[in-house]
């Protein structure tokens, strides 16, 4: 019956009906989801392996989630945080950087939901930038559950066909890896190899070439002046589209704010903004916050530090000295606006 | 846009073959053709708007001639004619191929420096210059051009052989445009080509690319100057090797697939080279269409088998070089070139000096010639891959290397290589398993040359179809990062 000779038209509407099966089966079959955190394992952006581990294999909790791109990841020191919150409080929290490098709105609400679920924060803190993105992050079809790929806005999405198309090869992929056994890094979690529960990436970072290079680097006015003066040139201004169509334009960036809103609210837990300037950008554009639906007053790390060219590792990112003072300010404006964090501390050494 | 990319796969095929149908299913056959056309314009713009103006000016510039070339008023004038529109085309793969690899070299020879233009290589012109200086020395010996712009254009543009061949002959091509005008598309040669392009997607996707991204590293040390481990240097050497063979075969039968499904038969290309008894037959089976072409559009001029032993003899070395630097402009592919072009003249030496040779055809006599031409191949390949002739020599030395280090190669694509082996040097190839023939007065399914009809050729049947579907399947789920073939570079 199988080898009876069949019409070319038969033939081919069989074999595209039967790879659409198979494609749509793959949705289905099931994976490691450590080994799909794993597979993000671009030397540079590396980062979604520890958040994994952190969120899953290490006990300590999380009171305050910290979500955003490289800015804040180099930005904010979880250790330097929560040694000023203990001196001055009293109290002992636990502060997990969870950005991850690059931007996309999407990839904040994967972290985010997947910190909401499993460690349950008291307070997430979401990034914004004085451009905000209008492009997906490219990291997302790595990290995203099936479902969220299927169910991410279409409208604006520069990456939902690329990313839904590739949906079924990622999932055979992890499938067949966590079967054979055979992730990008790790078989099973590693407590030796494993960075801890406070990875700081304050003073040093991962170059392009996997080379560990310091944060402690300094550039005089001239300098920072001019990359961000070629960075201007390039940089997107506030409004891409034509007025009828602006209500398009972050389209894509609210809705996932109020999924992560909606995610974190879901367990009780409070949402925070914080601005994480560029050089020379001391406060984030009213009208782009408008259009995000952030009105509210925010973590605000900018000021004059956006003007100190001795605190810039490059024209978007701290150096280690910006990032211990953006640190100090983001810790006093948690003092101020949640001083019953964590839990009352006899040292806080 | 590579064939086994998801942007192609699912993207662009299946709008060309929905409009081109859809426009057929119309009555609008004209249109369909025109609108395949402009697939093929997108198709190689998609990469660079410039440079489909470059390839836009070269279709036209190389149809005026060809129309002169034929039509012109004297011999001479048409003589004159085909030499500017073959030294056009030349100059401009020069230009962008070879202009900085020759300037080094003169400039470091006298001493001075040459500041390097940097320019991008146009995707695909070796095989559309070739292409053309074919047609134009056509159009001069046969005294017929095509009358139609859009038809030449598609000729040179037709999307599934553009970028890395075959090399097609226009006297091949122009009846089949012409028919596709008129007349209904065989659903049988789509069904066939469905299936063709499947195997070369499972070859690219399944086979070549997981032994690349195994091999690559090996070659990134060597040129780095790092001392290669025996089991490295072997592995190189055999994987490279295979990676090559089912990157260009998975290449070929994708093109020979894409084009049966718009109703086209692209010439065979490659036909199981690694049971090659000899060099000659190895070049007679790789890249048929270019051998061809150095043939008739190189080694003829040459002077081709005309006079002493010595000149035909000369003839074979220089074509078969011109044959190695068309693939590139580095020294490892003058070197590759030059290996090749010394092997294929001592292979022709013994068949005039030593005839009998040829006539050992017993089990083991194959099996050494056999096994001795895979060797040469191989090891001629490690020039072909290298980044530098260096880097070739520290692979080659490390195959005799005495050293402790273990090899970093994991146990399955180990197994994927030996796997991959013996599908190259046993199984029939899948032109003969689809019973592909380029012939156009010959059905589909039929024999290869010299070969009967085997009662395993695949037919379109529910398991056949299955067999199909899994292929694109899996060519689909692990095309996660697609790589680039090879011939795409040159």
């Amino acid at each position: 019956m199988i080898d009876k000779t069949i019409s070319p038209g038969l033939f081919i509407t069989l074999a595209i009906v039967l790879l659409g099966i198979l494609l749509s089966t793959s949705l289905l079959l099931p994976h490691d989801r450590y080994y799909r955190y794993q597979s993000h394992d671009n030397i540079s952006t590396r980062k979604a392996d520890w958040i994994y581990e952190r969120l899953h294999f290490d006990e300590t909790p999380i009171d305050v989630a910290l979500i955003g791109t490289s800015r804040m990841a180099g930005g904010l020191s979880g250790p330097l945080i929560q040694k000023r919150y203990c001196k001055a409080t009293g109290r002992e929290i636990h502060v997990a950087n969870l950005a991850i490098p690059m931007t996309g709105r999407n990839m904040h609400y994967v972290v985010a939901k997947e910190a909401a679920r499993i460690k349950q924060p008291t307070l997430a803190v979401i990034e914004i930038n004085d451009v905000e993105s209008r492009r997906p992050h490219p990291g997302f079809i790595f990290l995203a559950d099936a479902h969220d790929v299927l169910t991410a806005p279409l409208m604006l999405n520069m990456n939902y066909f690329s990313d839904l198309i590739r949906l079924p090869g990622r999932q055979a992929n992890l499938f067949a890896q966590s079967v054979l056994g055979k992730p990008t890094v790790r078989r099973e979690f590693d407590p030796e190899s494993y960075a801890g529960s406070n990875l700081d990436l304050t003073e040093i970072m991962l170059s392009i070439d996997g080379q560990i290079m310091s944060r402690y680097v300094y550039n005089d006015r001239a300098r920072m002046n001019a990359m961000q003066s070629i960075r201007l040139e390039n940089a997107s201004p506030v409004y891409l589209l034509p007025s009828p169509l602006r209500t398009l334009e972050y389209r894509l960036s609210r809705i996932y704010i109020n999924r992560i809103q909606h995610e974190i609210t879901k367990i009780g837990a409070a949402t925070e903004y914080a601005y994480l300037p560029a050089y020379g950008e001391p406060a984030p554009p009213q009208a782009m916050l408008e259009e995000l639906g952030l009105n509210t007053p925010m973590f605000d790390l900018g000021g004059d530090a956006a003007n100190d060219a001795a605190q810039w590792l490059n024209v978007t990112h701290f150096n280690a000295d910006g990032a211990r003072r953006a640190s100090e300010r983001f810790t006093d404006r948690l003092i101020e606006t949640y001083p019953t964090l964590g839990q009352p501390s006899k040292d806080c050494g | 846009m590579v064939f086994s990319s998801y942007t192609f796969l699912l993207v662009f095929l299946p709008l060309a073959l929905i409009g081109f149908y859809l426009l057929r299913w119309r009555g609008a056959f004209q249109t369909s053709v025109s609108f395949l056309l402009f697939a093929s314009f997108a198709f190689y713009a998609y990469w660079s708007l410039f440079h489909l103006t470059l390839l836009l000016a070269s279709i036209g510039l190389n149809f005026v001639i060809g129309r002169y070339a034929a039509t012109g008023p004297t011999k001479q004038k048409r003589r004159i004619a085909t030499i500017l529109g073959i030294c056009t085309n030349l100059a401009l793969i020069f230009v962008f191929k070879y202009l900085d690899f020759a300037a080094t070299n003169i400039a470091a020879l006298m001493d001075s420096e040459w500041r390097l233009l940097g320019l991008l290589l146009p995707l695909g012109i070796s095989f559309f210059t070739f292409q053309q200086i074919a047609y134009l020395v056509d159009c001069y010996t046969t005294q017929r051009n095509e009358r139609s712009l859009s038809n030449y254009a598609l000729f040179v543009s037709f999307f599934p052989q553009l970028i890395a061949g075959p090399i097609v002959h226009h006297e091949h091509t122009r009846p089949q445009f012409a028919n596709l005008a008129i007349h209904q598309v065989d659903r049988n040669a789509i069904a066939y080509g469905l299936m063709i392009f499947a195997m070369g997607l499972a070859k690219k996707t399944l086979i070549a690319d997981p032994i690349a991204r195994a091999i690559d590293p090996i070659y990134a040390g060597a040129a780095a100057g790092a001392s290669i481990a025996a089991t490295d240097a072997w592995f190189a050497a055999i994987g490279y090797t295979l990676q090559i063979y089912f990157d260009f075969s998975g290449y070929c039968d994708m093109a020979i697939g894409l084009g049966l499904m718009f109703g086209i038969r692209l010439p065979v290309n490659f036909n199981s080279p690694y049971k090659s008894k000899s060099i000659i037959e190895f070049w007679r089976r790789w890249h048929i269409t270019l051998s061809n072409f150095l043939r008739d559009y190189v080694y003829i001029p040459f002077g081709g088998n005309r006079g002493r032993d010595i000149f035909r003899f000369r003839n074979i070395f220089l074509t078969m070089l011109i044959g190695g630097i068309w693939h590139g402009a580095a020294w490892t592919f003058v070197i590759w070139g030059a290996i090749h072009a010394t092997l294929i003249t001592l292979n022709h030496m013994m068949r005039t000096y030593a005839p009998s040779f040829d006539q050992w055809n017993d089990a083991l006599s194959v099996a050494i010639k056999r096994t001795a031409t895979l060797s040469i191949v191989g090891l001629a390949w490690v020039f072909f891959r290298a980044e530098t002739p260096d880097a070739a020599i520290s692979i080659i030395t490390g195959l005799s290397a005495i050293s402790e280090h273990g090899t970093s190669i994991a146990p399955d694509i180990i197994g994927l290589t030996l796997f991959a082996s013996i599908v190259a040097l046993f199984a029939p190839n899948s032109l003969e398993i689809a019973g592909y023939t380029a012939r156009l007065d010959k059905p589909i399914p039929n024999s290869m040359p010299s070969q009967p009809l085997s009662p395993a050729v695949m037919r379109p049947t529910p398991l056949s179809a299955m067999a199909t579907a899994i292929m694109l399947a899996c060519g689909i789920a692990v095309a996660w990062k697609p790589a680039v073939f090879i011939y795409f570079n040159f």
